[in-house]
């Protein structure tokens, strides 16, 4: 009993806050979000996200940043993209394609890294700059697919490759050596090495496990859009933000959940956040400004949770050691 | 009955820049063996059992396990050989689960079909927690629900899994409380009857004597002696660990420990950190305050709240001249304070800084004219300092990290004299700088002493203590156990009975 009523306890406190999120925009915006077909929209629209999500969660786990997914995504769609097209293999052909110019991508990030042993933040950056450049000088014009390719895109087959991803995801990173060492290194890298964890390995392997997410998330980007064109300079920074902050929302939910939940979660939740914020007719700025300072908020007490506990900790220690200091003065 | 040798080290030597912290270490750890490594702090203990262990690789030397040659590469190439070892430090993973704990690094072995048999680990993780006797602690749980001496025993269940036929337990001790401390001295009994051996070092030599059936005893990285079991006794121990004489003018020639009268700090009923607890004390002016103590005994704690790095629980430290209440670093260099952490690469210094960057620092605000600090003041003072303080260096622009650990501390120093700091706060001044520079600091510390200046210098070594110090301090558990004040007589035997 006591183990179920822990189990709803920490279910409870991992659903609150897209319920929040839900019920607030539900009545800010007089019923205009929430609706059921507008919130299976939002969950549509969320697959996309959570895949590029999923792909850096790992890297960000140990610690890494990876600021060239989003240039990952728009090099794997418009290459991959036009060579299906070019090789007539269909939505097969599509996937496969994609995912292994993801992949390769990805593993040239993972080796670079390694090998340059520069701040992850520096390389990506660098890379995403150079990822974006390829579709620009291969194919100007980008992609544009038939509708018989975008099947995927529509319910209920998203929802399955969505299901599919999420699947392999959690049981990689759960119940992997992989997954566990991806932890253990997060955890703390000296002690981690000192056990015999080999961090460049590992550090390589996430990238290319990243790689299989990416290059989904470019089939599903592609489908949904039917056409994407080149990146401008840093345009495929705006790809990874809703992904990044959905990270960061289930490294705080990850104490109530697994985080491989807790990131389709924080993806959804950013979502929804931006959709209640569109349905509230309020301008680009002010949306930018609100999910700003939802996710401050959030990191705010992410950081200081540990805060109280440590003063209540040193309320006690101070009374203990007065009254040691009252009895020897007495 | 002859005892078969175990473990063989010759010539070990290894050096950590300047010093030495091992040279010529000769060490043979026999079958049956439960051999006690002692020394002073610094004495090479920790360094010998971690390239025992393979977590550092010796200089020169050999070393021989069961007969065979023995280099290992890291700790788990050494667990494969069956040398195991659980480390002083807080050694487990936070965030994974105790299992995930016990097994990292050799998850490969619960590998099925490509998946991981979690099944299997937590019923081998039980199954080792059992033996050693804690069967209390659950293998899924996260190690983070697990209070300090649950963590370390996790720690020596790892350590056990290889079933190590040596097993280095360093300072382990003093994590443990009675449960912890019963279930390794049960382990220690049992790699005794199984024959073979463990490597125990501790600071309580009464726990020596009762564990351990010989001690070898270490001092500035030398062997110097090895006692049976019918040799041992604690005043032999101390004799051996401690046995060493002032020399020359290394140390303050003067055996005149006095001060003025006024008091420039005072600390009153001060608690903080997980020790440190009522600590009262006054500095007064023209002071060489030595504060001794093992490691863990709140000395370093009590430096860092004098200077305001951290908030006490209880208590505060008071400014005297101007009845300021020292509340942040900040108060502390506006007031005239300075501190050198014991710390230097990460708290004393900015090292990918220039020494110019460096040194003018804590001194800005009184190079600041009409709101501008131009480069020539700068300069000037830092090469004023560089030139005191005989810094080697190609010029006042020269990264400091590109400094020899001697010349950094040098850096750390003439920042707070160009500050003109009155009141210093040191934290393990000389560690880790040679001979040369060790005498330099003396000297200086000494000068300063004459010119008014007060200074708390907070040390693990006992010589530079009775060598430097108007009056010591010595700290146990957080709080004071011992005071004494300058003298001829005064040895590192009588300080010790009070810090162990």
């Amino acid at each position: 009993m006591a183990k179920f009523m822990n189990t709803l306890l920490r279910t409870l406190k991992t659903i609150i806050l897209p319920i929040i999120v839900y019920l607030a925009f539900s009545i800010l915006s007089k019923g205009r979000f929430g609706q059921p077909a507008g919130m299976l929209t939002i969950a549509r629209q969320s697959i996309m996200p959570i895949m590029v999500a999923l792909a850096i969660t790992c890297n960000m786990t140990i610690g890494m940043w990876d600021f060239s997914a989003g240039a990952v995504v728009y090099t794997a769609a418009i290459v991959g993209g036009n060579l299906a097209l070019m090789t007539g293999t269909g939505i097969p052909g599509l996937i496969v394609i994609l995912i292994l110019i993801a992949v390769t991508l990805n593993t040239i990030t993972g080796l670079l890294y390694n090998l340059f042993k520069v701040p992850s933040i520096v390389l990506t950056i660098g890379l995403m700059m150079v990822y974006e450049m390829i579709p620009t000088l291969l194919f100007k014009g980008g992609v544009l697919i038939s509708g018989k390719m975008t099947h995927l895109a529509l319910p209920p087959y998203c929802f399955i490759v969505f299901a599919v991803m999420f699947i392999i995801f959690y049981v990689v990173f759960n119940y992997t050596p992989f997954g566990h060492n991806v932890r253990a290194l997060g955890s703390n890298q000296a002690i981690a090495a000192n056990v015999g964890l080999n961090p460049a390995t590992i550090k390589l392997v996430s990238f290319i496990f990243g790689g299989v997410f990416l290059g989904m998330a470019a089939v599903m980007d592609l489908s949904t859009k039917g056409m994407i064109r080149p990146p401008a300079t840093m345009g495929s920074v705006s790809m990874i933000f809703d992904a990044m902050m959905g990270i960061f929302i289930a490294f705080f939910l990850q104490k109530y959940c697994n985080l491989a939940i807790g990131v389709v979660v924080g993806t959804f939740t950013m979502k929804m956040l931006n959709s209640g914020l569109v349905s509230m007719g309020l301008s680009t700025t002010v949306r930018d400004i609100t999910t700003g300072l939802f996710l401050l908020i959030l990191l705010c007490i992410s950081a200081n949770q540990g805060k109280f506990t440590e003063w209540r900790n040193n309320k006690e220690k101070a009374r203990l050691a007065n009254e040691k200091f009252t009895q020897a003065n007495a | 009955m002859q005892k078969i040798t175990l473990l063989e080290t010759k010539g070990i030597c290894k050096s950590f820049g300047p010093t030495h912290a091992l040279t010529n270490v000769d060490i043979t750890i026999r079958r049956g063996d439960i051999l006690g490594l002692i020394g002073e702090n610094g004495s090479g203990k920790s360094t010998f059992s971690a390239i025992v262990a393979g977590a550092l690789s010796p200089d020169s030397g050999t070393m021989q396990l069961r007969g065979e040659p023995y280099k290992p590469s890291t700790m788990v190439h050494a667990q494969s050989l069956n040398v195991s070892m659980v480390v002083q430090e807080m050694g487990t993973l936070p965030r994974i689960t105790v299992s995930e704990n016990i097994f990292v690094g050799n998850l490969h072995r619960f590998k099925k079909n490509g998946f991981l048999d979690i099944r299997k680990m937590n019923s081998e993780a039980a199954a080792i927690l059992k033996e050693i006797g804690a069967e209390d602690i659950q293998p899924e749980v996260f190690i983070d629900q697990l209070n300090f001496e649950d963590r370390k025993i996790v720690e020596l269940a790892r350590a056990m899994y290889n079933k190590p036929d040596l097993l280095i337990i360093d300072e382990t001790t003093t994590a443990l409380a009675q449960k912890g401390r019963t279930l390794l001295y049960r382990i220690i009994e049992k790699m005794n009857s199984e024959n073979k051996a463990v490597l125990f070092i501790s600071h309580d030599l009464d726990e020596l004597m009762e564990v351990c059936n010989a001690v070898t005893v270490l001092r500035d990285g030398f062997v110097i002696d090895t006692l049976e079991k019918d040799q041992m006794s604690i005043g032999k121990m101390r004799s051996l660990m401690v046995g060493r004489e002032l020399q020359g003018n290394y140390y303050r020639a003067d055996y005149d420990g006095s001060y003025e009268d006024e008091v420039v700090l005072e600390v009153n009923q001060v608690t903080s950190g997980p020790v440190l607890e009522n600590f009262s004390m006054k500095l007064h002016k023209g002071e060489i305050l030595g504060i001794g103590g093992l490691a863990n005994s709140g000395m370093h704690e009590l430096g860092r709240v004098i200077f305001g790095i951290d908030k006490p629980i209880t208590g505060e430290v008071i400014l005297s001249k101007n009845k300021t209440r020292v509340k942040n670093p900040l108060t502390a260099i506006r007031n005239k304070m300075g501190y050198v952490s014991k710390d230097r690469d990460k708290e004393a210094l900015i090292i990918n800084a220039t020494i110019r960057e460096n040194i003018v620092l804590s001194s800005l605000r009184k190079l600041q004219s009409l709101l501008l600090i131009t480069a020539g003041r700068e300069k000037a003072v830092t090469e004023q300092q560089i030139e005191s303080m005989s810094i080697k260096c190609s010029s006042d622009t020269q990264l400091c990290r590109e400094l020899s650990g001697g010349n950094k501390q040098k850096v750390v120093f003439a920042k707070w004299l160009a500050a003109q700091s009155e009141i210093l706060i040191l934290d393990c001044p000389t560690r880790g700088i040679d001979v040369g520079v060790k005498a330099n600091m003396y000297a200086l510390m000494n000068d300063l002493k004459n010119s008014g200046r007060s200074i708390v210098m907070i040390s693990e070594e006992l010589p530079e203590l009775i060598g430097m110090s108007d009056r010591i301090m010595i700290l146990k558990d957080g709080a004071l156990t011992g005071e004494f004040t300058r003298s001829e007589n005064l040895s590192e035997h009588m300080l010790i009975e009070y810090m162990i």
